[in-house]
Order: C-alpha cells, then structure tokens, then sequence
C-alpha cells in the first residue's frame, strides 16, 4: 500500500469530479501552491500559473466530452504536495526557458572570461584551461557535476544544493570544496600532461584565466 | 589558495548540458519522488545521471528545491527560532523546582546560613487550595515567596533571597499551580504565572502571605501536643507531593505561553496578525518587529486565524465569530448560521473557508459566508 494511499484516494476522487473532495484539494493546496509559486517568482508571477494548473487539474477544456483530469498522472509516488510542486517547477522552467529563447543573453553570459590586451598568451590560455575543465568535468560522478550545477550554474545556496542531493548544507559545502579541489588539481595535471606546459606556465595560464574580481568571486571570498 | 576559474567552470557545465528537453527528462511524478527521497537507488542514479547533463532538469530540481518547504529540523536552533526552547526551558525549570523540594521535615542545619529558593511572581494571590490553608498561614511572613514573571515572559525567575535569620529560615516554596484548564490565548501580562485558582477566584482578603507547609509545621509542632505535630507533620509531607504537582503545573503554563498571541503568518512571511484581546488583531508588516493594532468591533474572544494572502486575513472566535479583512485594514463579520464557539479556521482566499467548531462540526463556505455548509 502506498505511503500516500490519503493522497492518491483524494486524487483520485477530484479526477472523477467528487466536489467535496475538489473542494477540500483547493482548501489544503492552494496556499501551497501559492507559496511554492511565490517562491519561484517574488513578484507573483507565478501565481498564473498555479492558478492555470487549477484548470487542468479539474479536467475542464478537454475535448471528447469527458473530464481527462492532471490528477490521472498523480501515481502516488511522493506526496500529492510535492507532485504539485513539481508540476509547478516543470511548466516555470518551461516558460522561464521558452521566454529566453526569445530575449538576448545578458551581458554577464555573453561576456568574455577577460580581455587581457597585454597578455598575447591569454586566448590559447583560455582555450586549455576550457579544454582541460571539460574533460576533467566529464569525468566526475554524475552526483558531484550535479552538485556544482546547482551551486554554480542555478545559483543555489549550499542549504539548496544540498536539498537537491538530499545531503546537509554542510556535506554539500564539503563536497563542493573537494571537487574544486579535484578539479583544480586534475586540470593542473592535464595542462601539464596533455598540454606539455610547465609549471611556471601552468601558473601564468591559471592566473590569467583567474575569474575577474567580482560577485563571481564573493562566493569563494564567502565559503573558502 | 587559488581555486578553479568559476567562469569557465560555469560555462563548461553549462555547455555540457544539453538544452532542449528530452524524452528522457524527469517528469513531474519522477521530479516529485526525487524531492520525497522515494526513488529506488536505481531510479535515482538513473535520474541523477540525466539530470548531471540536462540543464532543463537541473532548472526544474532547483525549482523544487527552492519551493521546498523549510526543514523543521534544521530550524530550531536559528536565531529567532528560540520559541521551540520554551518547554524545555520549562521543564529545566520544574526539574529545578522539584529538586530544590525539601523531602523531610526540616532539620537543625549547621555552617553558614542557606538562602531559601524562592520562585518569584507578582503579584501573589493567596493560595487557592483550601486543604493548605490550614497549614500554610500560621502566622504573617515577610518573606512571603513569589513568583515573578520575568519582561520576556519566557521563563521564570528563579533568585536566592537571603534569609534574614538561620531560624526564621523557610523551606523553598514552589509557585502555586497557574490557571491551567481552559485557558485562553491571552496576553502574557493577563498570563502571569501568579496563584490563580481554577474556579472560582478567591474573594479579596487581606494580605495574608503564604509560608511553606514545613514552616507551618514546625510552628505548629512548637506548640502542640506531640502526637498533633505528628499529624501536622504528616499533613506538611502531603504538600510535598501537591507542590511537585504544582512544580509540572508550571512547566505546563510555561510551555502554554509560548502559545500565547499565536501569529497568522501570510504566504508573504513579512504579513502576519497576532490575535489579542478584547477583539482586537495586530498586524505587522515587518516580520513581526512591530504591529499596529486594528479593531474588528467585536467583543467575543478570537481564537484562532488563518490568512491565504497578504491582505486578506480570517478570524473566527466564539459565539459563532466570523471576521475577515480583505485590505488586510478593516474587517468585516461574516455571518454565520449559528452561536457555536469556533476554534480553527482554513480559508484559501477571500471566499473559500472552512471553519471549525469546538463539538468538532466544520462548515464550509465558498461564497465568502453567504452560504455556509
């Protein structure tokens, strides 16, 4: 029996159109879902569509006469608080990335690692120290990129990121150290192995690939 | 000390991972188990090898995690938080009590003079139970305990009060049990951990302070017969056991007022109401650092509240007690069918609320209370 047989019974009446149970589902989680939407969007935005959600959740604008119910695809596998979460999450990212494909990047994205003009060696530094991170990041565990994904790429605080891997705030900021770790180590050995480059231009190569003083920085200023 | 260069780190991991959605992507009911922890080992080695190079699913994980409730466990000891140490500040306090009880009749004492424990309150009633009576006022003492209840309210003070002779010494004195059974959200002032009966409130008498039983019971003893000592010190031995009921009394009422003015936290956390008396809400729109009082114009106690947004707040209270305020300003009663006390309340909006009684009926309303069901 499932650990969210509850869920999956009131689940199961809203598909069939049972009111009382309707009316109970949107008393219990619709403040949740508020909050988890804003929480994706502070500035409620979006509460539309959790508010849309309400809609195919109920079964209505289906054609065929016949109710096709969002909740037919609850299955009991997590709570019904969290599926509708991950409803939410899934149709936000969705819109999130459907509008940026419409808009220019920011100038953060398109701007370049640094523009060293007196540094004649700065380009093919930058081309190694790439080159040699996509290998190294190729060979770490799915579990560790993960983590470095949503601490570097999402933005997500330790607490967060640890949330995703189910792990402490604490073991996440371990982690995270150590694969930096790894990782500087292991592109030291690949500029030196696969690049032929000695120590001494190991250091100028990371020095000047070394990120530009800035809120990209505050982090390790924060955490190291 | 130098690290990896996070900008190129980013834009590796970035480039990784494949853009477009896939087939192969989480869906919600997967998405949803990760976040529970349901996933078989398999499931989720298979769901982190994906997610590791898919940027669509490590946008949707971090979604979930940013929407995921607050852990209750990692909660407690952040500041702020400190509300969840009032029982056990309470409990330390009744363990405190209880071991400070004397449990023989008081014996000659030699060396230095010991100052009694003395649990403050004010102001301090006379003691309620009228089997202590007898045995607890022989005589007028200045060194009547009370307890006290500290500004914070949070815990009891307990201080060490010099005696003023080794002989007019009085054992230590647990605080009289507080008004404990039906007690209502009040204020902390109206909750003063003073010497309140049950039911019914002692008549006004003259001061007349309490001393210990075992005082009593030696002045008592020093002018009866030997076999009335007896008994009176049997009756003192008695109390012991009534005062260390009285010490759990304590650590209850304690633990109740971190109960007291419970708040009415909206989605927006900085929106919150308070319930006071007298019909009166406070709201505050700063986290709770401060709180303007508003008036619902109604005398009936309130009881509990639930508020779906920012400005849109219920409250329901006895006597059938409906308020709503929708500009998260005013409030407005609601009609309500009958004259039952109400205890909780769940609204969703302005509308939809389902309200609780305390014979345990619930009525729901969908039209904003012109119709209840």
């Amino acid at each position: 029996m499932s650990a969210y047989s509850a869920d999956l019974e009131l689940a199961r009446l809203c598909a069939e159109g049972d009111e009382p149970a309707w009316e109970r589902f949107v008393r219990e989680y619709r403040p949740l879902l508020y909050r988890a939407a804003d929480a994706l969007d502070r500035t409620q935005g979006a509460r539309e569509i959790a508010d849309s959600l309400y809609a195919d959740l109920y079964g209505i604008g289906k054609s065929g006469g016949e109710r096709q119910s969002l909740f037919r695809y609850y299955q009991g596998r997590s709570s019904l608080a969290t599926w509708l979460r991950a409803v939410l999450a899934q149709r936000y990212v969705d819109r999130v990335r459907a509008q940026k494909k419409a808009e220019p990047l920011p100038d953060e994205e398109a701007a370049p690692v640094r523009r060293d003009e007196h540094d004649p060696d700065h380009p093919r530094y930058v081309a190694l120290v790439r080159a040699a991170l996509g290998r190294v990041v190729a060979r770490m565990t799915a579990r560790d990129r993960l983590r470095l994904a949503s601490y570097y790429v999402q933005g997500l605080t330790l607490a967060e990121t640890g949330r995703v891997l189910h792990e402490s705030e604490a073991t996440a900021s371990r982690q995270l150290a150590r694969s930096r770790r790894t990782l500087r180590r292991d592109v030291e050995t690949a500029l030196r192995e696969d690049a032929g480059l000695s120590d001494d231009q190991i250091a100028a190569c990371l020095s000047s690939v070394a990120d530009d003083p800035g809120q990209l920085d505050l982090k390790q200023v924060i955490y190291e | 000390m130098s690290d990896v260069p996070v900008r190129l780190l980013r834009e590796t991991l970035r480039d990784d991972a494949a853009t477009a959605a896939s087939p192969a992507c989480l869906d919600a009911d997967t998405l949803a188990a990760w976040s529970d922890a349901a996933l078989s080992a398999a499931d989720r080695a298979t769901a982190e090898s994906h997610a590791a190079n898919c940027a669509r699913c490590q946008a949707m994980l971090a979604a979930m995690a940013l929407t995921a409730p607050p852990a209750p466990a990692r909660r407690w000891w952040r500041a702020g938080t400190y509300k969840w140490m009032v029982p056990l500040t309470a409990a330390a306090a009744a363990v405190v009590l209880w071991s400070v009880i004397p449990r023989t009749p008081a014996a000659p004492q030699t060396g230095a003079p010991r100052a009694p424990l003395v649990v403050t309150a004010a102001p301090a009633p006379p003691e309620p139970r009228a089997d202590d009576a007898a045995t607890v006022r022989p005589k007028p003492d200045s060194t009547n305990p009370t307890v006290r209840q500290k500004a914070d309210t949070r815990e009891a003070t307990v201080r060490l009060k010099p005696d003023t002779t080794e002989t007019e010494r009085a054992p230590r004195e647990v605080a009289a049990p507080p008004r404990l059974p039906g007690a209502t959200p009040v204020g902390i002032d109206a909750f003063a951990l003073s010497a309140v009966p049950a039911a019914p409130p002692p008549p006004p008498a003259p001061p007349q302070p309490s001393v210990t039983a075992q005082a009593a019971a030696d002045a008592l003893a020093s002018r009866a017969s030997p076999a009335a000592a007896a008994g009176v010190a049997a009756n003192a031995n008695e109390s012991i056991q009534l005062r260390r009921e009285r010490a759990a009394a304590l650590a209850q009422a304690l633990a109740k007022t971190s109960a007291a003015a419970p708040e009415i936290v909206s989605p927006d956390r900085n929106v919150r109401w308070r319930i006071r008396t007298a019909g009166i809400v406070e709201r505050s729109v700063d986290a709770g650092k401060s709180w303007q009082p508003q008036l619902t114009g109604v005398a009936a106690p309130l009881v509990s509240g639930a508020a779906p947004s920012a400005t849109i707040c219920w409250v329901v209270g006895a006597r059938g007690t409906v308020l709503r305020s929708t500009d998260g300003a005013t409030w407005q009663r609601v009609q309500f069918p009958e004259q039952t006390d109400l205890t909780a309340v769940l609204a969703s909006d302005a509308t939809h609320v389902s309200v609780t009684a305390t014979d345990g009926r619930t009525f729901t309303t969908a039209d904003g209370g012109t119709t209840w069901r």
